[in-house]
C-alpha cells in the first residue's frame, strides 16, 4: 500500500488539500465579512493534543464527534494544515453544539485516576495534556472574523512539511533509478493538476490569464517513494525534475489532451526543453495555442548552463513560446534582470517578509511580475499596492473562469 | 521524416555521403527555385557540437523541408544539408505552422542559436542557389567528411545516475589525497620583482582520478545535478581531511595558509556543506589556531536557494573566511548579475571566445567586471597568454589556471637542482597532485610544495609578500 493510498484510507488529507482548505475557509470568511451575514464557527484545536494523540483514530473520532455541528444548515468542514478543524455554520441547534464540543472534549484523557483510562494518562504524563477549553474555541461571525483570518495567514506561511516527510530519508542516485524507472511505467495524468495565475482587472476581479500545469511532486513521492522524501537531496530532487518533465511533456502531447485548453505554463528544465520529447510536444501543439505557451525556469538551471539555456531560449522564441524566470526570491530580484536574462516574465514567491520590500524600486516592468503562493489576504494587498496585476495563489479566485484572451 | 519521428537513436542516424551526392544530383536536374542550406555544425570549437545543436537543428530543418519539399541529410561529419524550394508555392499535405522557418531565413535563425557558442555564427551557415552556386555545392557533397573527431557526448540518462552512485562509492573509500588535485591562484604585480604573489592554493575532486579508480569512462559532469550530488558527498570527506590535517604541516594543512610562499586553502564547497556540524567544527578548529581559508560557492547553489546560502554566507564570515563565488562563466555574465552577491573574490572562467565577442557583447562583460570590480576578479580557467593578456587589459591582476601552472612549473624547473631528471609537463603533474602516488619521482618536494619557486641555495625558501586579504564580506541583515 502506498503512503498516498494509506493516507487517504485513514481519512487524512493531502497538505496540498489542506492548504486549499484553508484558502476556502478564508474565502467563505471575507464573504462573510462582505455580506454581514451571521455566522457561528468552532476551532476544533487537534494540534494542541500531544503527538501520541494525534494518531489516525483520534482524527476519525474527532471527525465523528463534530457531526452533528456538519450537518447543521449550510454548514461546511475545514481541515486545516495543522490538522485543527474548523466548522462554520448558519444555523444549528444548541443540542449539535454541546453533542459536539462534549464528543471532542472526551478525547482528552480523564482526570480520574480510578477510572481504566488512568494508564493512559500515565503513560501522557510526560506531555502536555491541554486544558478543555484549549480544544474548543467557539467564535461568531463576522465579529470574529479576524481570529480566523489571523490563523489562516499563520498557517499558509508556514507552509510546514508534515513531520512524516521530513522524517524521510533523502533519495540516492539508486533509488533515484528506481522511481525514475517507476516513473517511466506510470500513468501521470493521476498526478497532473493546475494552478490558476489571474490577473487583476482594473475593476479589481481577478480574470484567469493562464494556468500553470504539472505534476504533483508530493504525491508522486508518496505513491512511488513512500519510505523516502524525494525533495530532501535538492540536486537528486532536481534531477528528478528531468524525468518528470518527460512525462509531463508525454502527457500533454497526448492525443486531446489540449483540445480546447487555453494558455498555460510549464515548469521545464532548459535540458527538457532541448530533449526529444519536447520537440514532439512542440508537434503536437495545436495551432491555436501556439503563443499561448509559457515555459518556466529557474534560475540555479540558467547558472548552471548558460549556453545551453541561451540556445533554448532563442529556440523557444522561434517557436513562439513564452519565458518565465521562476521561484525567483526578492533577494534575487537585483541579479536577473529580465532584460538581460531575455525572459518575458518573473515569478516572484511570495514570503511575509516581503511587506518591507518596495518592489517599484527593484523591478522596471512590474507587470511582468507574477506574484506566486499569493495564499493570503496580505500577500495580494502588497502585491497590488506595488503594481503587481498577475497573481498565483489559493486566495485568487477568478470572477469569470473563463481565460482572459489576450497576447502576452 | 516529421520531428514526431525523431527518437534519440536518430542522433547519430547520418546519411553517406553517397546518398546526399545523388539526391544533389537529382535536385539539379531542377534547379530552378531550389536551394541548399548547410549548417557546418563540424566547424564549431571544441568541444564541438553538443546533441541538442543537432537535434534542435535538425527539427527546425524538418520543418521548413516539411513545407518546402525538401530533404535534410546529417552528414559524418555532423554537419546538416537541406535541399529544398526556395520559398515558392505551397506546401503538401503538411500541417503548416506559422513558425517554420523560410530556407533564406535560417541563416538569422541559427545565427541567433549559436551565438553563445561561437563569435561569427553566420560562418557556419552557407546558402547556394542550385541554379547559380551548384559547382560550389558539388565541391561541397563530394568532398568526403569524417566522422567528428570528438564525438558528441552520450546521452545515456539513467547510465549517468548509475556512474554518479558508483563514483560515489568509490569516493567513500579511496584515500582522499588520490582523488583532490591542486592549483595554486596568483596575484600578477607587473613591474615588482617578485612578478606574483600566490593569491591561494584550491584543492577540488579530481573527476577523471575518480572515474579512472572506477576503470570507467563517463562524463560524471555532464548532468550539473547529479554533480552537485557528488559534491556534496566529497565535501564531507574534504572537511573532515582538511579538519584532521591542522597543525600538522601537510598540502591539507589550513594553518600553515597565508604565510609567505604558501597561500591560504581554497575549498569549493556545496551549500549543505557549510551548513554542516563538520563546517562548524573545523570553523572553530582554525580559529583557534589562526588559519584561513578561502571558501568557493558555485553560483549555481547560490542561486538554487538564496536563503539557505546567506546562512552559508553568514558561517563562512563568522569563521573569518573568504567567500568566493565560483562558477562564473563570461555568458552568466551576459544573463545575470553577480555584483549584488558581494563575494569578496569571483572566479570568472576564461574563454578563448572573450577577446572576439560581438561589441555589444564585449562592452556588457567590461561593465560587468567593472561593477563587480576587476580587483575582485580571479580570472579562471587561464589557459593561454591570451588569457593573461585579455584580464590586464581590463586591470585584472589575479589568475589561474593551466597557464599559471606552467609559469609556476617553469620557475621551479629553473630553481630546482633536480630538474635534470624531469620535464616540465611532470612537475606540473606532480605539483597538481597531494597524494605520494601522484607526486612520485620528484626528489625536491619541498619546491614541489612552496606556490612559488624559490632559490634553493638560499639559507631559507623566501617568504614572499603574502597576499592582502580581499576585504572580507560584510553580511547585512
Amino acid at each position: 500500500m502506498t503512503a498516498l493510498s494509506r493516507r487517504q484510507e485513514e481519512g487524512q488529507i493531502s497538505p496540498d488539500q489542506a492548504r486549499r482548505n484553508t484558502a476556502r475557509m478564508v474565502a467563505l470568511v471575507q464573504e462573510c465579512m462582505s455580506s454581514g451575514i451571521a455566522r457561528q464557527a468552532c476551532i476544533v484545536h487537534l494540534s494542541r493534543l500531544p503527538p501520541s494523540m494525534q494518531r489516525p483514530h483520534h482524527l476519525r473520532m474527532a471527525r465523528s464527534a463534530i457531526e452533528p455541528l456538519v450537518q447543521a444548515d449550510r454548514a461546511r468542514l475545514f481541515e486545516l494544515p495543522n490538522r485543527d478543524l474548523v466548522v462554520i455554520w448558519r444555523d444549528a441547534s444548541d443540542n449539535a453544539v454541546s453533542k459536539s464540543r462534549e464528543g471532542i472534549v472526551q478525547l482528552l484523557p480523564p482526570n480520574d485516576p480510578a477510572r481504566p483510562q488512568a494508564d493512559l494518562a500515565a503513560a501522557l504524563a510526560s506531555e502536555p495534556i491541554p486544558e478543555q477549553s484549549d480544544l474548543w474555541e467557539h467564535l461568531t461571525l463576522p465579529h470574529d472574523a479576524g481570529r480566523l483570518l489571523v490563523l489562516a495567514e499563520d498557517l499558509l506561511s508556514r507552509n510546514e512539511v508534515p513531520a512524516a516527510l521530513r522524517a524521510a530519508p533523502p533519495l540516492d542516485p539508486a533509488a533515484l533509478l528506481e522511481v525514475e524507472a517507476l516513473l517511466s511505467q506510470a500513468d501521470v495524468a493521476r498526478f497532473a493538476r493546475r494552478k490558476q495565475i489571474c490577473v487583476r482587472t482594473v475593476d479589481g476581479n481577478f480574470r484567469l490569464r493562464w494556468e500553470k500545469r504539472y505534476l504533483s511532486i508530493e504525491e508522486i513521492g508518496a505513491s512511488l517513494a513512500p519510505d523516502r522524501s524525494v525533495t530532501a537531496d535538492p540536486w537528486l530532487f532536481r534531477r528528478l525534475t528531468r524525468s518528470l518533465d518527460s512525462r509531463m511533456l508525454a502527457l500533454l502531447a497526448s492525443p486531446d489532451e489540449l483540445q480546447g485548453a487555453g494558455a498555460f505554463s510549464l515548469n521545464l528544465n532548459v535540458g527538457s526543453v532541448l530533449a526529444p520529447d519536447f520537440l514532439r510536444f512542440d508537434e503536437a501543439l495545436p495551432s491555436s495555442l501556439r503563443s499561448q505557451v509559457i515555459l518556466n525556469v529557474s534560475p540555479s538551471d540558467v547558472l548552471a548552463d548558460p549556453s545551453a539555456f541561451m540556445f533554448a531560449r532563442d529556440f523557444a522564441r522561434s517557436r513562439a513560446y513564452h519565458l518565465l524566470l521562476r521561484d525567483v526570491s526578492m533577494e534575487l530580484l537585483p541579479m536577473f534582470p529580465l532584460s538581460r536574462i531575455g525572459a518575458d516574465f518573473i515569478e516572484l514567491t511570495w514570503t511575509p517578509a516581503l511587506v518591507r520590500e518596495d518592489l517599484r524600486r527593484m523591478v522596471q516592468d512590474i507587470g511582468r511580475v507574477v506574484l506566486s503562493g499569493a495564499d493570503t489576504p496580505q500577500a495580494v494587498t502588497w502585491g497590488h499596492v506595488n503594481g503587481v496585476t498577475l497573481f498565483q495563489g489559493q486566495s485568487i479566485l477568478p470572477a469569470d473562469p473563463r481565460f482572459l484572451r489576450d497576447r502576452f | 521524416m516529421s520531428v514526431t519521428d525523431l527518437r534519440p537513436s536518430d542522433l547519430s542516424a547520418t546519411a553517406s555521403d553517397g546518398q546526399l551526392q545523388d539526391a544533389t544530383l537529382r535536385a539539379l536536374r531542377q534547379p530552378a527555385g531550389r536551394v541548399a542550406v548547410v549548417l557546418h555544425l563540424s566547424r564549431l570549437p571544441p568541444p564541438g557540437a553538443r546533441p541538442h545543436h543537432r537535434r534542435i537543428a535538425r527539427a527546425l530543418m524538418q520543418d521548413t523541408a516539411a513545407k518546402f519539399d525538401g530533404q535534410v541529410f546529417v552528414r559524418p561529419s555532423g554537419d546538416l544539408v537541406l535541399l529544398c524550394r526556395r520559398g515558392q508555392g505551397q506546401a503538401r499535405g503538411v500541417s503548416l505552422k506559422a513558425t517554420t522557418a523560410e530556407p533564406l531565413d535560417l541563416p538569422e535563425v541559427f545565427a541567433r542559436l549559436l551565438r553563445a557558442d561561437v563569435s561569427d555564427p553566420a560562418r557556419f551557415v552557407s546558402v547556394w542557389s542550385l541554379e547559380h552556386e551548384s559547382e560550389v555545392l558539388l565541391t561541397y557533397t563530394s568532398t568526403r567528411t569524417r566522422p567528428a573527431a570528438t564525438p558528441p557526448p552520450r546521452e545515456d540518462f539513467a547510465g549517468q545516475t548509475t556512474l554518479v552512485d558508483a563514483l560515489g562509492r568509490v569516493m567513500d573509500q579511496v584515500n582522499l589525497g588520490d582523488v583532490v588535485q591542486r592549483q595554486t591562484a596568483i596575484t600578477l604585480r607587473p613591474g615588482e620583482a617578485a612578478g606574483f604573489t600566490p593569491l591561494y592554493r584550491e584543492m577540488s575532486l579530481a573527476v577523471p582520478a575518480l572515474q579512472a579508480r572506477l576503470a570507467q569512462s563517463g562524463q560524471a559532469r555532464i548532468d550539473p545535478f547529479l554533480f552537485r550530488h557528488l559534491a556534496a558527498r566529497l565535501d564531507q570527506r574534504m572537511l573532515s581531511g582538511v579538519a584532521a590535517s591542522l597543525g600538522r604541516g601537510g598540502p591539507l594543512d589550513p594553518s600553515s595558509g597565508g604565510q609567505g610562499a604558501l597561500p591560504m586553502l581554497q575549498l569549493t564547497l556545496t551549500v549543505a556543506g557549510i551548513l554542516s556540524q563538520a563546517f562548524a567544527g573545523l570553523a572553530q578548529a582554525c580559529r583557534r589556531v589562526g588559519a584561513s581559508l578561502a571558501i568557493g560557492v558555485d553560483a549555481m547553489e547560490v542561486a538554487a536557494d538564496r536563503a539557505r546560502f546567506e546562512q552559508a554566507r553568514a558561517r563562512i564570515v563568522e569563521a573569518g573566511f573568504i567567500f568566493v563565488l565560483s562558477g562564473v562563466s563570461h555568458l552568466a555574465l551576459l544573463i545575470a548579475d553577480p555584483a549584488p552577491w558581494q563575494p569578496d573574490l569571483l572566479k570568472l572562467d576564461w574563454s578563448p571566445r572573450l577577446p572576439d565577442l560581438p561589441e555589444g557583447d564585449g562592452a556588457a562583460i567590461d561593465a560587468a567586471v567593472a561593477e563587480i570590480g576587476a580587483e575582485r576578479i580571479v580570472l579562471h580557467r587561464a589557459d593561454s597568454e591570451a588569457a593573461l593578456h585579455w584580464g590586464l587589459a581590463r586591470g585584472i591582476r589575479r589568475f589561474q589556471g593551466r597557464h599559471v601552472d606552467v609559469m609556476l612549473g617553469a620557475g621551479r624547473i629553473v630553481s630546482c637542482s633536480g630538474a635534470a631528471g624531469c620535464n616540465l609537463r611532470q612537475c606540473i603533474e606532480r605539483a597538481g597532485s597531494i597524494a605520494p602516488s601522484g607526486r612520485a619521482g620528484c626528489t625536491n618536494l619541498s619546491m614541489l610544495d612552496h606556490a612559488v619557486p624559490f632559490n634553493p641555495n638560499a639559507a631559507s625558501p623566501p617568504q614572499a609578500a603574502a597576499e592582502p586579504r580581499p576585504a572580507v564580506t560584510q553580511v547585512t541583515a
